[in-house]
């Protein structure tokens, strides 16, 4: 992708840093305007990333990364978004409203994670059964 | 004063249709579906926090237990993101091996698939004509590595064995026999006035929907929309083939079935150049007997028979991964079936998830 691009989007945004990468395009965003970043993402003209390929998040102990991978079928770019959370009762806005395979992405991240998505339609254990108790892929996770 | 009740109708986890152990709820108006909710996670390995624990080599054949239909694909996409972390090459040989071994197991998937779907529809015959040809991949898959189902064939850095002198031969005899034999298919199902009817103008996804869905691979192609990672985003040596990207326009599921031939013969295509300028050489590159991958974290995406698969890794420098995630193609494909399916027929149903295609192994992981 081109980097004028992204640093223009940037400038934009205080937030966001773009971080240096070898094999891809990598910012990071601050979790308050994470959906603005999107909408700015999905719908401006140069930028055009329509397809969510991807949503998962990483337990780093003291914070939680939400990683999104997004790809614009347009320009043929692609682009990995990190937002950071906190640890303690980790949530973040969900996106599903704006990308639609959001809401199963999102599901097995609150199922696995335990990540609450705010205002999701249909938040609930995608996987594991209902009575699950704790959330295995968490780095305390104790069987 | 009679009123109507709402009914809900349950299909799976044991159903024949459902390809595994998939369950949804349809609520249905007379026949008429009006809501379905999908229940899955009956396979749950949980593999992704298994990786936590295994070295980088350990966790391959973990890699055949999810798509188990196009397990050479699953392989090799893990293997590619281990490969790109650590900036290893790999010998030409094996890159050109690999490319053989993961279209034939595409062509494998879309043959169950094919096969499924008229079974699904209920014509069993052609089914015995699909995994007849089916077999002679696994044959194949057989005297290279001697497996028929989970190879864990590729390693990182090359392939575990090179080819036998018999594979070279077999190979080709089944490449051009293959042709003729899905003409057997066409003439026998494809034709057939039933399964055009059942399938001709259903389950139309548009577009759009499909995109916004995140659907990828044939199903997304079958609506209109060109993306295959093996073309956007070339990885291996896939840019090196001359072949066509398929794209049908009607989105419906006569169309998500006629693109599985559509891409096994460009996928025949591909393994006919491959065999043609397969080089000789080493088949496995310079790897370290230890494998430990700087910090940092990548997300490498191959195309598999049913979508783009990606894997997203982070390392923090060990020789295990801090965390490995698994992009499923037919997890993300599922969450469009749901809203796809509304007001169609039950039966129709059945259609839609069996041209979907989706494998249950890999939905739930």
């Amino acid at each position: 992708m081109h980097p004028e691009i992204i640093s223009k989007l940037a400038s934009r945004y205080f937030s966001l840093t773009i971080i240096p990468d070898q094999h891809t395009t990598k910012i990071q965003v601050e979790e308050n305007d994470m959906v603005y970043l999107m909408e700015q993402l999905k719908n401006a003209p140069e930028l055009h990333f329509e397809l969510l390929l991807d949503i998962t998040a990483v337990d780093y102990k003291d914070h939680y990364m939400i990683v999104y991978n997004l790809f614009s079928l347009k320009h043929g770019h692609k682009i990995m978004v990190m937002c950071r959370i906190a640890h303690e009762n980790p949530s973040i806005v969900t996106i599903s409203d704006l990308y639609p395979a959001a809401e199963v992405l999102e599901c097995e991240v609150y199922d696995l994670m335990g990540i609450e998505f705010i205002s999701h339609p249909n938040l609930r254990r995608i996987l594991l059964s209902e009575d699950f108790e704790g959330y295995p892929l968490r780095k305390d996770f104790k069987n | 004063m009679p009123r109507t009740q709402e009914l809900n109708l349950n299909m799976g986890p044991q159903h024949p249709s459902t390809h595994g152990v998939f369950r949804c709820v349809i609520t249905p108006d007379g026949e008429t579906v009006t809501r379905v909710e999908n229940h899955i996670g009956y396979l749950h390995r949980g593999i992704e926090k298994i990786a936590e624990s295994k070295t980088y080599p350990q966790f391959i054949p973990y890699t055949d237990r999810m798509d188990y239909l196009c397990s050479m694909v699953y392989n090799q996409g893990y293997v590619e993101t281990i490969e790109k972390m650590l900036g290893i090459e790999v010998p030409e040989r094996a890159e050109y091996i690999r490319v053989i071994m993961a279209e034939l197991s595409r062509i494998a998937s879309h043959l169950v698939m094919v096969a499924t779907m008229a079974i699904d529809l209920a014509g069993t015959s052609n089914w015995m004509y699909c995994f007849r040809e089916r077999e002679k991949i696994l044959d194949l898959f057989e005297m290279t590595c001697g497996s028929r189902m989970t190879f864990s064939y590729m390693r990182i850095g090359g392939v575990a064995e090179d080819l036998p002198e018999e594979f070279i031969p077999a190979c080709r005899k089944f490449i051009n026999e293959f042709p003729e034999k899905m003409n057997e298919v066409h003439e026998l199902l494809t034709g057939n006035e039933i399964f055009q009817a059942r399938t001709k103008g259903i389950g139309i996804l548009p577009p759009d929907m499909a995109v916004a869905y995140g659907v990828t691979g044939p199903n997304l192609r079958a609506s209109g929309v060109p993306y295959d990672v093996r073309k956007n985003q070339p990885y291996s040596i896939y840019d090196r083939f001359d072949f066509k990207l398929p794209v049908r326009f009607n989105g419906d599921c006569f169309d998500r079935y006629l693109l599985r031939f559509d891409e096994m013969e460009q996928s025949c295509r591909i393994i006919e150049q491959a065999l043609d300028s397969l080089p000789e050489g080493e088949i496995k590159g310079k790897v370290p007997k230890m494998i430990k991958i700087p910090p940092g974290e990548i997300y490498h995406q191959v195309e598999s028979s049913k979508g783009a698969l990606g894997f997203f890794l982070v390392s923090d420098g060990s020789n295990k991964p801090y965390r490995l995630h698994v992009r499923g193609p037919s997890f993300v494909n599922m969450g469009v079936f749901p809203e796809l399916a509304k007001g169609w027929k039950i039966q129709d149903v059945i259609s839609i998830l069996a041209s979907l295609d989706p494998v249950l192994g890999e939905v739930d992981r």
